[in-house]
């Protein structure tokens, strides 16, 4: 029952973005479409693929999953698409779709099936590549988008770059807290927490 | 090895899709991806009716038969359209007799006297150099479109643009595009179509 609240969650949350003036308000801004439009329309999928998921032991399969998500965003983040998706109706119905199924349905499916090493590889990555984008977008002298202006890239690049600091704080912190910890302490607390 | 497998399929699907969307590598933005379209399949641009300068309606069809360089302006530009202009003269003192310059506004706000503000600042004549706007809204969007010119407002009341030199061929067709800067390509260029 509470399983399948997960999918509907994941549906709405698509069609708000698709239908409401939420959407068209996200893209409004360049810093708001990337960070704020894409993220969402994956997190519709992605609810959808980690439901998926559960109860589901296929390990082998969450690499290729999650390099699939990750090369549907490297398309979509191509200034090129992401202007032809403001400026053709088809081009962005095609996105939507992408977004939620090929990047966000196999990063819920992959990140549930995926071992800690995996984790940690693809969230290390992931910072490196925001980092990387981030310091394009305020290093690029010109505009890469049509449909935006050059504050507008800067402000992207910022965000990018704050994020890919608080993935790499995340990742930072778990680690140094884990390692504190001695094996299998988790849950041996857990277990004194239940008695 | 199903991992290694199924991660190899994915990466050699996601790298063939980025080769397609970025035109084999040659355009991330849509501004080199226009460029590469037009390149490869000149356009035939709508024939709109303008006003120039001095007040005189003229129409694109009646440049058929000679060279013709199109820039897209407005009168009040402070920026990149003063680097359009200076590309212009440069271009009013290297290219043949026989080629014309026309610089068109798209602000709907440019009548006769703005389009001579421009015309004056850069010391454009008729009929070599026209500097023209365009009276019907829908003729203005259709020529935009054509060309892909895309204008969106900045935040001072002004217009940001994506600039270029537009080489037309003889027979009424944007044929190439170049840098505001790259007068010196765009005349060899046009030497070479004339040979």
């Amino acid at each position: 029952m509470r399983a399948d609240r997960a999918i509907i969650g994941g549906a709405a949350l698509l069609l708000l973005l698709a239908l409401s003036p939420l959407g068209p308000l996200l893209e409004s801004r360049l810093a708001t479409h990337i960070l704020g439009y894409y993220p969402l329309n994956v997190a519709g999928g992605a609810v959808i693929g980690a439901r998926l998921a559960q109860g589901r032991g296929v390990p082998w399969t969450a690499a290729p999953a999650l390099l699939m998500a990750t090369l549907t965003l490297a398309f979509w983040a191509l200034p090129r698409w992401i202007d032809a998706s403001l400026a053709d109706d088809s081009v962005h119905a095609a996105r939507t779709a992408n977004l939620a199924l090929l990047a966000g349905l196999p990063l819920g499916w992959g990140w549930t099936q995926a071992g800690p090493i995996l984790r940690g590889f693809f969230i290390a990555n992931a910072a490196a590549m925001l980092a990387v984008m981030g310091w394009l977008m305020l290093a690029v002298p010109s505009r890469l988008c049509n449909t935006y202006l050059l504050s507008d890239q800067r402000q992207l690049g910022n965000g990018f770059l704050i994020v890919a600091a608080g993935l790499v704080a995340a990742l930072l912190g778990q680690a140094l807290i884990g390692s504190m910890r001695e094996p299998g302490s988790r849950r041996q607390h857990a277990c004194h927490l239940a008695e | 090895m199903r991992a290694a497998l199924a991660t190899i399929a994915v990466a050699a699907i996601g790298a063939a899709a980025l080769w397609w969307g970025t035109d084999q590598g040659r355009a991330l933005t849509s501004e080199a991806a226009r460029r590469n379209d037009i390149a490869a399949a000149p356009r035939l641009l709508p024939d709109v009716t303008f006003h120039d300068q001095t007040g005189a309606a003229f129409a694109l069809s009646d440049y058929r038969g000679a060279p013709l360089v199109l820039e897209f302006v407005y009168a009040t530009c402070p920026d990149i359209c003063i680097t359009l202009g200076t590309a212009f003269e440069r271009l009013d003192a290297t290219l043949p007799e026989d080629a014309r310059l026309v610089s068109i506004s798209f602000d709907p706000r440019d009548d006769t006297e703005r389009l001579g503000w421009f015309a004056d600042r850069h010391g454009a004549q008729t009929p070599r150099w026209r500097v023209a706007g365009i009276e019907d809204d829908a003729d203005r969007a259709a020529l935009l479109a054509r060309a892909d010119v895309v204008v969106i407002p900045d935040a001072m009341g002004g217009f940001v643009h994506n600039a270029g030199l537009y080489l037309v061929d003889p027979e009424g067709r944007l044929s190439a595009i170049f840098e505001p800067e790259d007068t010196e390509g765009l005349r060899v260029a046009l030497a070479g179509d004339a040979r």
